[in-house]
């Protein structure tokens, strides 16, 4: 299934989305009930409608669940809103863990009805899994096809130029492009980027090109290094965002495994697993137990110190350049901002220290003028335990 | 034998009645208008800048003579420690005679993003500890720091021991030098300087993104399947909601006192070597010579047992009781066993050594 279809959009069809849904539910498990009668069967020759009904009702679900969102009501609070998100989230973590489920049994139960050894069997259809994961047009990562676009300088700094518009803002329409292109080109296409360029480069072309085709000295000398910097920046960081996520899909491999040891073992105990929910636990902290072993270890710890590492460098430069801009308008930048709120800060320690002080001198004098003890001219520094007598709300307009 | 022994119709039936739960738990989600926190009655007493000090309503008659000052972290927010009736560590202290004040540090915004650990420590804490000690008239109070505020508490008891009556430290990092804690491994490989820097204060989400990554599965998919089991009790659904509310709730983290906490204390585990210095003194924990309950997790996550258990050997105090709770980083406030056992002990601890 594509991420697109994966997504789904909300039906238009659904005037009454329960009483859709429990029509949907029904229509398909009586389909169920009729292809279904087993894994064997499922595993026909014809097994494939059952499998294209599932993906559909699984997309009516999600798209379904999807719509209540938008109805709930404008008073429920943010953590309402934001719990029936992340429910969904869960519901499409268990949809998805069902199909593959489903699909690992579709390929599995024939051969093991017919005596062959399942743990080879397990081991190959979760092999085939990984390789999709890692190099099928699905994968979420596709090293190479980045690698090829991404490999020739021209082409990079292309894709930088979509980073600039974040900052700079006014071809939003050729960054919208852009971005759908980018999209085209994760999943597997490396030319949809370069097709498509056309609007960006030229935008790109009488800004920033001509911009940095002058040469790097005089009045713009500073700000084509500032660009140059702000480039390399961007290109560690993808580098980096690269080793880390592909650590941690390699490190999903090994998940696999570790899932197919566990359940070695749960066989040779004779224990079984019943239900999809026993098995999306398993899998659940499985797969957590083998990312806590990664994540406690040095060399992840490097990767991902890494990865934010460069992300911080790039959006320090990406600061340097928007200073430059707003600057240029006339407009205070984040930097100068800053220095203002630097200052207001050290105004109020100063104000803060003094108004102690003052509240001790006050203390002081008053206990002088209990004891008839003579009051100094010059007062002494504070250095009463109670430097703060009465403090109370009303003392608290430091700010 | 092939373990997996899920039949076709029953894996249907079960997704079906999933999807149904999922249905019914969101529509009884639009039901809730209000997430209800920190129910106890309480008084604002003090603030200064965003740093609030509230009072809460005392249940004995004659409550204890010293009161207690709750220190929390940086992190989340409070009311963690008064999250519900029934399950509030502050409804259980007043209950047994405690007196219990609260600091809530507020939401930072980049205005704040200056503010330093002086600023936290000598500046707000120790105005609220005047405070009390005012309102009471006392030369020391009780200090409860819990978390990152423990640490906080510590430093600020090593600091001016007079006026700490007697130091509750709970799931408090001391030594950071520890392989136990995914967050003291992986905070030795940023660069703070670059981090801060580049973002001025750091955002809650991202600190939450990392909170996360302790147990991806199990807490951004698990949990909310394992949720729906429960979600036709009202009450199931509110406690949920509670918690969800309180994790998610995470303020900015202001950027100097990130950069000082995480490079001095994660970075360099300067605090038992001695060698943090706030507002130009340095911070002695052997200055820390009252007496001290540490109370840590034996499965804390966040901060790991070794952590925490090692403060008896860094105090100057020669009266340190330590206790060690079976559960996590948060079961210690909320759980059944921390409300009939934990408070219970605290209280007894801190009322034989308040007269």
């Amino acid at each position: 299934m594509s991420a697109e279809e994966r997504t789904g959009a909300p039906s238009e069809a659904v005037a009454d989305w329960v009483q859709q849904t429990r029509d949907l539910t029904q229509a398909w498990t009586e389909a169920q009930s009729r292809i279904w009668s087993d894994w064997l069967a499922a595993a026909r020759p014809a097994a494939d409608v059952p499998g294209r009904l599932m993906s559909d009702w699984v997309n009516q679900w999600q798209a379904l669940s999807r719509t209540s969102l938008a109805g709930l009501p404008p008073d429920a609070p943010e953590t309402s809103r934001e719990l029936v998100e992340r429910l969904l989230s869960g519901e499409q973590a268990f949809l998805g863990f069902f199909e593959m489920t489903t699909a690992m049994m579709k390929a599995v139960a024939p051969a093991i009805d017919v005596g062959e050894d399942w743990i080879n069997l397990l081991r190959r259809f979760l092999d085939q899994m990984k390789d999709d994961m890692l190099h099928g047009r699905s994968a979420w990562m596709h090293t190479e096809a980045l690698t090829g676009v991404t490999g020739e300088m021209s082409e990079l700094w292309r894709l930088y130029s979509i980073e600039l518009q974040r900052l700079y803002g006014p071809w939003t329409t050729a960054y919208a492009d852009a971005a759908r292109n980018m999209a085209e080109a994760g999943r597997g296409d490396p030319t949809a980027m370069r097709e498509t360029y056309a609007g960006l480069l030229n935008a790109y072309e009488v800004t920033f090109g001509r911009f940095l085709s002058a040469p790097a000295v005089g009045l713009t000398r500073e700000s084509s290094e500032r660009l140059l910097r702000s480039f390399d920046a961007w290109v560690d960081m993808n580098r980096a965002a690269v080793d880390f996520q592909t650590e941690i899909a390699n490190e999903g491999m090994h998940a696999v495994e570790a899932l197919i040891a566990k359940l070695v073992d749960m066989g040779e105990k004779g224990e079984e697993i019943t239900s999809l929910r026993q098995f999306f636990d398993l899998w659940s902290e499985t797969v957590d137990s083998v990312y806590y072993t990664l994540f406690g270890s040095d060399s992840f710890a490097n990767l991902q110190g890494r990865f934010v590492n460069s992300a911080m460098e790039y959006r320090r430069r990406q600061a340097e350049l928007l200073d430059e801009a707003m600057d240029s308008i006339g407009l205070p930048g984040r930097r100068e901002v800053d220095q203002v709120h630097r200052r207001v800060h050290e105004l109020r320690r100063e104000v803060r220290g003094l108004k102690r002080e003052i509240s001790a001198l006050r203390t002081e004098l008053a206990a002088r003028e209990t004891t008839g003890e003579p009051v100094p001219a010059t007062p002494a520094a504070p250095t009463a335990r109670r430097s703060r007598p009465g403090a109370a709300a009303s003392e608290s307009a430091t700010s | 034998m092939f373990p997996i022994q899920i039949k076709p119709d029953e894996a249907v039936k079960e997704l079906v009645e999933f999807n149904q739960k999922v249905m019914r738990g969101i529509e009884s989600i639009a039901d809730v208008r209000e997430i209800d926190v920190a129910p106890t009655p309480r008084e604002l007493v003090f603030q200064e800048d965003k740093c609030v000090l509230y009072h809460y309503t005392p249940r004995a008659e004659t409550p204890c003579r010293v009161p207690i000052v709750i220190v929390y972290a940086l992190v989340n927010r409070p009311y963690m420690v008064d999250i519900q009736e029934g399950r509030s560590m502050v409804q259980n202290l007043l209950n047994l005679g405690m007196d219990v004040y609260l600091i809530d540090w507020g939401y930072a915004d980049r205005g704040d993003m200056f503010l330093t650990m002086d600023d936290y420590i000598n500046g707000y804490l120790d105005a609220c500890i005047e405070v009390v000690r005012e309102r009471h008239d006392l030369d020391a109070v009780n200090v409860l720091g819990i978390c990152q505020g423990g640490t906080f508490s510590l430093c600020y008891a090593a600091l001016h021991p007079e006026k700490v009556k007697n130091l509750i430290t709970m799931v408090t990092p001391v030594d950071f030098d520890t392989r136990d804690g995914l967050l003291n491994i992986w905070s030795r490989f940023v660069d703070v300087d670059a981090m801060v820097d580049a973002l001025g204060n750091v955002p809650g989400d991202f600190m939450n993104g990392g909170f996360l990554m302790l147990k991806p599965f199990q807490l951004m998919a698990q949990k909310y399947v394992g949720f729906l089991s429960t979600i036709d009790q009202e009450q199931s659904l509110r406690s949920f909601l509670r918690m969800e509310k309180w994790i998610f709730d995470s303020p900015d983290q202001v950027g100097e006192t990130y950069r000082q906490f995480v490079k001095e204390f994660f970075q360099e585990n300067k605090l038992i070597k001695g060698e943090v210095e706030i507002g130009g003194h340095k911070v002695d924990l052997k200055n820390v010579t009252m007496p001290v309950l540490n109370v840590f997790a034996t499965e804390d996550h966040l901060v790991p047992p070794a952590s925490s258990e090692v403060l008896e050997r860094h105090v100057g105090s020669t009266d340190v009781t330590t206790i060690s709770f079976k559960g996590g980083h948060i079961g210690i406030y909320v759980s059944g066993r921390a409300q009939k056992e934990l408070a219970p002990a605290l209280a007894e601890w801190v009322r034989s050594r308040s007269e």
